[in-house]
Order: structure tokens, then sequence, then C-alpha cells
């Protein structure tokens, strides 16, 4: 799949959108998306079977989850210009939707949200939610690592090399090396699942899971914006750093809300035993 | 004082012996009566009961209904993008539409059915990158 460059260090990554298994063609990014998404939903179930919240609530918020994540990564194109007026309609957003994960993201938090109070419940489910997309966004990359331009260029051993025919890729057209973004991102979320294993017994309050996987994200994503090969539109940030950057104040204020509450504190209880705090 | 081995304390009960000294269990409270099942004494349906069998026979329904609308608007539609336009909304309603509905009608199988609708829309968008729903841009070029 990924094979060193003859004369350097470099690896090259063939840009395949398809793979042909037998007569049927498989689309490299979407296959990559469904295992991420399967993943997430095995995990989201192991995870509510543990906590004995296998019940209509969780299923509530799946479904939220899946939709508004659905609409939600078509209809982000709506906020693609600070000039309201160059920005897309709601159907043409509809119909060209730049499948956004920020985008995936936002509409499935609002999803959940909108489920919920359509079936009037008021109990937290994020802390289900939070390995099962940290594990499902790193294999999804996988199909981004694959198909995509993987960085901006770079002089660094690890730098990758990527076929010119690669869309919207200026380097792959120059035969540059370039950072491996995607790389970078699948070894965050790795890192993330394993980190929120680990916490899941030690941080008991209900939600806070999630708002750490949220904040960990915001703050890896707006750093990593700077070598992905995005378009700066304004003070040499991209679109999602501009987007990032009041999420990042909010969700700044609510950890240290949380911190300050005593959310986040390891009693010596949660260190020793395998304690299995029930979602509400 | 000797005691023999494998009996009892002796300010311990015998097993089987009942302790006496303990403070009787406490009766269970009776179940508030449901107004359609007073009569028969039990306790009401639990409105929150949801069938994960349900569930599964709606995401596996979607896909179903999907290649059928798909089939149909495609034959039909030939060069008029406003049917397959037509197919996608139609496919939506019976995803959320139909959906929605049967997951207020509170019986557990129909709830699961319906969560189990707009969950296969949405793996279906989200699988097929739009194409089998309708939201692809593709469906209209």
């Amino acid at each position: 799949m990924i094979r060193p460059l003859a004369g350097s260090f470099a690896t090259v990554i063939p840009a395949i959108s398809q793979w042909q298994i037998g007569p049927v063609h498989v689309p490299v990014h979407g296959l990559f998306v469904g295992l991420g998404v399967l993943a997430a939903v095995l995990v989201f179930v192991h995870e509510a079977r543990r906590r004995g919240a296998v019940n209509e609530q969780s299923l509530v918020a799946v479904t939220g989850a899946l939709v508004g994540g659905a609409i939600g990564m078509r209809l982000s194109g709506l906020t693609r210009h600070l000039d309201f007026s160059a920005n897309p309609t709601v159907s043409q957003a509809w119909e060209y939707g730049s499948k956004s994960i920020l985008g995936g993201l936002f509409g499935a938090y609002v999803g959940v949200l909108i489920a919920k109070r359509l079936g009037g419940y008021r109990g937290k489910t994020g802390d289900l939610f939070a390995p099962a997309v940290a594990l499902g966004m790193a294999i999804g990359r996988i199909g981004c690592l694959l198909t995509e331009a993987p960085g901006r260029p770079t002089t660094l051993p690890w730098g990758i090399h990527a076929p010119a025919s690669t869309p919207e890729c200026p380097g792959c057209v120059a035969g540059l090396a370039m950072h491996p973004s995607f790389l970078y991102e699948i070894g965050f979320q790795l890192a993330a699942f394993a980190v929120l294993m680990w916490l899941r017994p030690r941080i008991t309050h209900p939600g806070e899971l999630f708002v750490i996987y949220v904040a960990a994200y915001a703050v890896f994503r707006f750093f990593v914006e700077f070598v992905r090969a995005n378009e700066t539109v304004w003070l040499d940030l991209t679109r999602p750093q501009w987007v990032l950057l009041p999420s990042l104040a909010l969700l700044g204020f609510r950890v240290w809300r949380g911190y300050c509450r005593g959310y986040y504190r390891i009693s010596s209880a949660d260190r020793e035993g395998d304690h299995v705090p029930a979602a509400r | 004082m000797s005691q023999q081995p494998g009996e009892p304390p002796e300010d311990q009960p015998a097993h089987g012996v009942p302790p006496g000294q303990y403070p009787q269990y406490p009766q269970y409270p009776q179940y508030p009566q449901h107004p359609q099942y007073a009569q028969y004494g039990y306790p009401p349906p639990n409105p929150k009961a949801i069938s994960g069998g349900g569930v599964v026979c709606g995401v596996i329904l979607f896909p179903v209904l999907n290649v059928g609308v798909g089939f149909l608007t495609v034959m039909l539609a030939d060069q008029q993008k406003v049917l397959l336009a037509f197919g996608a909304a139609l496919l939506a309603l019976l995803a959320f539409g139909g959906g929605y509905a049967l997951w207020k009608t509170g019986n557990p199988g129909s709830k699961g059915l319906g969560l189990g609708l707009m969950i296969g829309w949405a793996l279906t968008s989200i699988l097929t990158v739009g194409y089998c729903t309708g939201l692809n841009p593709a469906m209209y070029t």
C-alpha cells in the first residue's frame, strides 16, 4: 500500500479512489468511513452494555447522532465564507456538501440533542460516544490518507509523496514531500481511545469523558491544521481553524468550570477498583 | 465450650434456622395500578421498552425499500431529474415520517422498527456517500 520512494526515505501513498474487487468497484474513502462507523457502533454497544445502558434513550441518541452527522457533514458548506453572500444556499450546500468531519461532529451533537428532546430524555449519553467516535475516526481517516492531499510540503524525514493526480494537491504536482497529516490524526485518535478507556472508570461525572475528548480533539485539530493541505483564508489560518477558535474558547471555559467543580478529581477508590459508572 | 468442626459458632444460628432476632424484610410496595389493567392487578406496561429485533429489522428494511424506490425512480426518471429528487424526498419521508410515526406508537416492536428505519437512512447515506438516498450531486447531473 505505502511503498518507499527510490533514492529517498520518503514514501509514496497511491491516491486510489476505488479498489476493484472482482467485478465490484469499491470506493476507498467510503469503505473506510463505513468500517469506522461499524467500529464506532460496536464500541458504543459494548460500552452501553458495560454501563447497563442498553435502552431506548441510547438508541434514540445513536439515531440522532447518525442522522445529524449525515446531514451536518453536507450542510457544513453553509459557513464556507465570512462574507455570507458568497456562501451557497441551503439547497446548494445540501447537493454539494463538503463532507466535513467537523460538520459531521457538530451535526451529530445537535442531532442527539434534538432526538433526546423529541423522546423526552434528559440523561447524559456523551460518555458512551467518546471512545466510539475516537476509534471510528481513526479508521475513517485511513480513507482520507489513501485518497486526499496528505499535507503541506516538508523537509522532515517522514514526509510522504502522493501522485500528481491527487485532487487539490499542489505539492503532489510539484513532487514535494508532504506532512502525513492524516497519520498524525490517526495516531491522535488511537491515543485518545486508549486514554478514554483508561479514564472511563476514573472520571465518573456523567458526560465529562465526552467533554474531555471533544476539547482535546479541538486543540489537536487546530494545531494539525498548520500542516494540513487546506486552503488558508485569512491571517494564514484555514477555515476549520476559524471555526475552531470560538469553539476552543467555549470548550476551555467548560473544562475550567468542570475542573473547578471537581469533575476530574480521581478518587483513590476509583484508581484501585474497576468501578463501572452507570450512564444516566 | 467445645465446638465440633463444621458447626456454626454458638452466637450464630444454625443453617436452615431463621434468625428470629433479625427484622422482618419489608413487604414490597404495591405497584400503582394502571387504569387499563387495574382489574388484573398487573404492573403497568413499561413505556420505555423497545425491541432490539425491531431496530435490526428497520436497519435491514430501509436498504430494501431504497433499492425498490431507487430502481423505480431511475426507470421512470430517464431525463427528468425532478423525479430523482422526488425519489430522494420519498425515501426521506419513508425513513423519518414513517419512522417517527412508528416510534411514537408505544409498541416496543414498532418503536424499534421506526428508529431502525431512521438509522438505516443515515447508514445508507453515509456508506454510499449519498448515492443511494439521493443526496449525492452526481444523481442530478
